[in-house]
């Protein structure tokens, strides 16, 4: 397991912040999770201290958030010279192609849509080769 | 000469009066010098005369005296009077020593023309004497023997008067020395200066007619004159003056004064004198000339001089006027070239208090502007007001007024009846300035601008004529009465046949509205143009005969009748859409057998003030027709009008009927517009809603797995817990049954509701999918399609049959969308008692491409026809199969979408029909 890798979440939705955690760590995913309530606080986090050099993130951006959304804080991100090689995965509450589109153009490395069953979801994440690019995986169900 | 001209007018004017008046200051001066210095030189020479007159006088006077002292002692020195002598002063009784004393002296006397001669003695006694009677001696004889004994020397005496005598006389005593040594013997002698003194004085050698020399001697406190004076008789002795009189030059004189003095004589008269004492005598001399004779001749040459000077100062005056003049001349000429340049008039206008005004300058374009030259206004303006439009005379009079009153700018436009212009626009812009006299000075420019109020005028009109227009077209239902004659015809192509015709013809043709309004008009007669339109009366003449005798005439009917000017006029009424708008006039000539009554046309023109030879001359240049003639022609203009008419007519109700069609299709543009956009806001409004609803099913379905997943752990558990048996067999139920069923629940609804909402934002999504309209080969898509579809196809049966279709223009991916949902439901929906057909034709009509899918299954129940395009809708007989619910409301958007239809028929032979509608591949928009 990368336990250098640190996933940071902006999700303002309480429920599905849970829920990406838990599908998580159901394939077998340890990693710290530090969570966003919206993409002000992502935002601002990226430009503070906590922020390390040298260690490893990685995104999960929500693409609907009040306020700052997650297809702004990504444009951001890409033209940011210091943060622009963070991966990042948007996360979707539907399969809308013209959202994921957006984000493609923008930048974003991949999408997920919003997790609801176990197996799908473990799919996705094997689909996605999400594993073999960020982390060590012990077991997979 | 430069531009500076009119600048330095002025400055020259004054520099011309400074040079004029200070050369004027120099000659004046230079006169008076002149003229004092001439007056100065003459007195000089005066004085140098009298001067010189007064010493030779003086020396005579002198000589005179010393001649009288030497003849008494040659008298006294001869022998015999010796001899006498001393005989008579050893014998005072030798008479014959006596005797011949006397006859000496006497003769002496008589020789020597003195008075009186005798012998006295120291006492003054007389001893002897001789001549005259013998007379007392005057009283300072004795003093004047007491000097001759002192000095030895004979002694004259002073003028002495004796009292009762008109003539004063003076004595001389010299002493008998050598004569009679013993005895003191004194020789007194007395003469009358009338005789010896007075011509001497009196002869004048030098030029000078009033020249006259005195001598005066003092008396006490007073000057006395001592010889005869010329202007005063018997004044010897006896004229006195007091010795302090000021200005008498004899009393300067004996106040020690010596040289030339100027002063009053005896008489108060001025004169030039010389004056001085006589040495050895208590006199003074006076020489004296008029002072008018000395300055005789200067009086002359002052004014002369005067004269001079004064003709002088014309001449250089007359240069000055003349240089001015001449400056003046060309600054006026180039006054006159720039008023010239100018467009218009350049004017002085004076207003005086009385109400008298006139133009005192006004530049050659006076002549344009008012036909008056400036002369005819220079004095009084009332020709310029004769020209003024009769309606603007009172706003012209009032703008004057208030100018001259506040003094504010005058600023207006005004009309002018002009004799040769006739009706022209003026525009005028002065500055006032308040004159001494109270009256006012106006400084401006008058232009013409006529040109640009016709033009004005015709842009007016031309905007009314487009706005009338329109507001006909636009008013379908509006009166085509109301609307004026000039916004129905085509009035430039009538004007151009008319003139033709008029070519032909030479009959004066004109159409006028009803109100009389001259549209188009061809061929005037001077009479008119120049007499009856000009003169106010004449022309109401002309108006009324255009209206009211032409009013009322039945349409195709012609009247003739005379207008009030006496010519003939024939008219023919207009009428377009049942109106009468306006009428044809052919006019302005006489029929062959009309009176011709000159003496009324001469009357006329006296009551008129036209010139009578000149309104007889148009009047014989009106034309003659005969009245065949005319009636051919005016039926052939009534044919060509009601031509005109009709077509004007119907030109307007066309145009009426395409506004119209123009409105319908502005309003379904309007209309479809609007459609659109709640189209658009409908998806966007689906589309975040589907979205936000979608937000929760994610937690509901998320938390559901989550429980339905450790529901297992929880099982386990419980069958491995120790718990009582009926404990453990609720639990069992409920962790093996109750739960795992409201979960069941749960995550069946909200999989049902995911799938709702899919299909909504499937839905919205279409709305905002951009389309790329291209030329479809229809056949080949479908042939495709049903390629995809081929499993399906295969296992319910079905066979599907493409016909030949025709090529549209629509969005590839739509449109397969389209029918692919279309074949779906027939597939899905087929009767299951018999083969499912699906039939697919196509053909292009009216410019569009129409599809027919044709199907043999159950078909559509009449209730469902309408409402078979709702999304959601579900069929009754769809029963279990239903799908999403938005495949047939996808189907229209996406025809809608491409600017076609659909619609659903029953199939004549069971079943259902859905027609597309798309526009056609080579058919253009709108065909």
């Amino acid at each position: 397991m990368n336990e250098n890798l640190t996933i940071l979440m902006a999700e303002d939705d309480d429920g599905h912040a849970r829920l990406v955690e838990e599908r998580f760590e159901s394939v077998g995913v340890k990693n710290a999770i530090v969570r966003f309530r919206d993409g002000a606080e992502a935002w601002e986090y990226l430009n503070g201290p906590e922020l390390k050099n040298g260690r490893e993130y990685l995104l999960l951006l929500d693409i609907r958030m009040p306020g700052l959304d997650g297809v702004e804080v990504l444009r951001r991100i890409k033209s940011d010279a210091r943060l622009k090689t963070i991966p990042v995965i948007m996360l979707t509450t539907t399969d809308d192609p013209k959202e994921v589109e957006t984000c493609y153009a923008l930048g974003c490395n991949s999408y997920l849509t919003k997790p609801v069953e176990f197996k799908k979801f473990s799919e996705v994440i094997k689909r996605l080769g999400l594993f073999l690019m960020v982390v060590r995986v012990n077991k997979v169900k | 000469m430069g531009n500076s001209t009119l600048a330095d007018l002025s400055g020259l004017k004054r520099r011309l009066a400074a040079v004029f008046f200070a050369v004027a200051i120099v000659l004046i001066a230079s006169g008076v010098v002149a003229h004092r210095q001439h007056q100065a030189s003459l007195r000089a020479e005066a004085a140098k005369m009298l001067l010189s007159i007064e010493q030779i006088k003086l020396e005579q006077l002198q000589l005179w005296r010393e001649d009288r002292a030497n003849s008494a002692l040659s008298l006294l020195d001869g022998h015999k009077i010796a001899g006498y002598l001393r005989a008579l002063t050893a014998d005072p009784s030798d008479k014959k020593a006596a005797d011949g004393l006397r006859a000496r002296l006497r003769t002496f006397i008589e020789r020597n023309g003195y008075q009186f001669a005798a012998m006295a003695g120291l006492d003054g006694k007389l001893l002897f004497s001789t001549g005259g009677k013998p007379e007392k001696m005057c009283p300072g004889v004795t003093s004047l023997i007491a000097k001759a004994k002192a000095s030895g020397l004979p002694q004259l005496g002073d003028f002495y008067l004796h009292p009762g005598e008109t003539t004063p006389h003076i004595d001389i005593v010299a002493p008998a020395v050598r004569a009679a040594p013993v005895r003191d013997l004194y020789l007194l002698l007395r003469l009358d200066p009338a005789n010896f003194l007075y011509p001497l004085l009196q002869a004048w050698s030098a030029k000078g007619a009033t020249g006259e020399i005195l001598l005066v001697g003092r008396d006490g406190d007073e000057l006395v004159f001592l010889n005869d004076l010329r202007h005063v008789k018997d004044a010897a002795m006896r004229l006195r003056r007091p010795l302090t009189a000021e200005a008498l030059p004899a009393a300067m004189g004996l106040r020690g004064k010596n040289g030339v003095v100027e002063g009053l004589d005896y008489r108060g008269v001025p004169v030039l004198a010389a004056v001085g004492p006589v040495p050895g005598t208590n006199w003074a001399m006076v020489t004296k000339l008029d002072r008018d004779e000395v300055m005789k001749g200067t009086g002359t040459l002052a004014v002369l001089l005067a004269l001079l000077v004064l003709s002088l100062l014309v001449a250089i005056g007359s240069v000055a006027f003349v240089l001015f003049r001449g400056q003046v001349e060309k600054a006026e000429e180039m006054l006159a070239r720039l008023t010239d340049q100018v467009p218009g008039v350049v004017y002085q206008y004076r207003l005086y208090p009385d109400g008298r005004s006139c133009f005192p300058y006004a530049s050659s374009g006076m002549e344009m502007i008012y036909e008056v030259t400036p002369e005819e206004v220079r004095e009084d303006a009332t020709p310029v007001f004769g020209r003024l439009h009769p309606d603007d005379l009172k706003s012209t009079g009032e703008a004057i007024a208030a100018s001259g009153r506040d003094l504010s700018i005058f600023h207006l436009e005004f009309r002018v009846v002009l004799p040769k212009q006739g009706l022209r626009w003026r525009l005028c812009d002065a500055r006032p300035e308040r004159l001494p006299d109270g009256g006012t000075l106006w400084h401006g420019i008058i232009t013409d601008i006529t040109d640009r109020k016709l033009a004005e005028e015709a842009l007016r009109k031309s905007e009314n004529a487009v706005r009338n227009k329109l507001n006909a077209i636009m008013s379908p239902e509006g009166d085509i009465g109301s609307i004026p004659l000039e916004d129905i015809f085509d009035i430039p192509a009538l004007q151009r046949m008319m003139d033709d015709m008029y070519q032909l013809t030479r009959i004066t043709s004109a159409i006028l509205d009803i109100n009389g309004k001259v549209l188009v008009a061809s061929g005037w007669q001077d009479i008119c143009t120049k007499f009856h339109r000009v003169n106010p009366e004449t022309c109401r003449h002309c108006l009324e005969s255009d209206t009211i005798l032409s009013r009322d005439i039945p349409p195709g009917e012609v009247r003739s009748y005379f207008c009030k000017n006496n010519m003939r006029d024939v008219a023919t009424p207009l009428i377009v859409g049942g109106a009468h708008v306006g009428n044809f006039f052919l006019g302005q000539f006489l029929y062959e057998d009309d009176p011709r009554d000159i003496e009324k046309v001469r009357e006329q023109a006296r009551r008129y003030g036209f010139d009578e030879e000149e309104y007889l001359a148009a009047y014989d240049r009106i034309p003659v027709f005969s009245r065949r003639n005319v009636e051919v022609l005016i039926s052939f203009y009534r044919q060509v009008s009601e031509l005109i008419s009709t077509l004007s007519y119907g030109k307007i109700k066309l145009a009426r009927a395409l506004a119209q069609s123009r409105q319908a299709e502005l309003e379904k543009e309007n209309l479809n517009k609007a459609l659109a956009a709640k189209n658009k806001e409908m998806e966007n409004f689906l589309y975040i809603t589907t979205h936000d609803l979608r937000s929760p099913l994610v937690n509901i379905q998320g938390f559901s797995q989550n429980i339905q997943r450790d529901l297992a752990e929880i099982r386990a558990a419980l069958a491995e817990a120790g718990l009582p048996e009926a404990r453990k067999e609720r639990t069992q139920k409920l962790s093996e049954e109750k739960v795992p069923e409201a979960l069941g629940f749960v995550l069946e609804s909200s999989a049902k509701m995911d799938m709702l909402l899919s299909a909504l934002l499937k839905v919205s999504r279409l709305g905002r999918q951009e389309l790329k309209p291209e030329p479809l080969e229809m056949g080949a898509m479908l042939a495709r399609l049903v390629d995809t579809m081929i499993f399906q196809v295969r296992e319910a049966g079905a066979e599907i049959k493409i016909g030949p279709l025709p090529l549209c223009r629509a969005d590839a991916a739509s449109v397969s969308q389209l029918f692919s949902n279309l074949l779906d439901n027939a597939v899905k929906y087929r009767d299951p008692a018999r083969k499912l057909v699906v039939e697919i034709s196509g053909e292009t009509r009216g410019g569009r491409a129409v599809y027919r899918v044709a199907d043999n299954g159950p078909g559509i129940a009449a209730a469902d026809l309408e409402r078979l395009w709702d999304v959601f809708y579900k069929p009754a007989r769809a029963g279990k199969k239903s799908g999403e619910g938005i495949g047939l409301p996808m189907c229209r958007r996406i025809a809608e979408r491409n600017s076609g239809g659909i619609r659903v028929e029953a199939n004549p032979g069971g079943g259902s029909v859905f027609v597309v509608e798309l526009p056609s591949a080579q058919g253009t928009e709108g065909t």
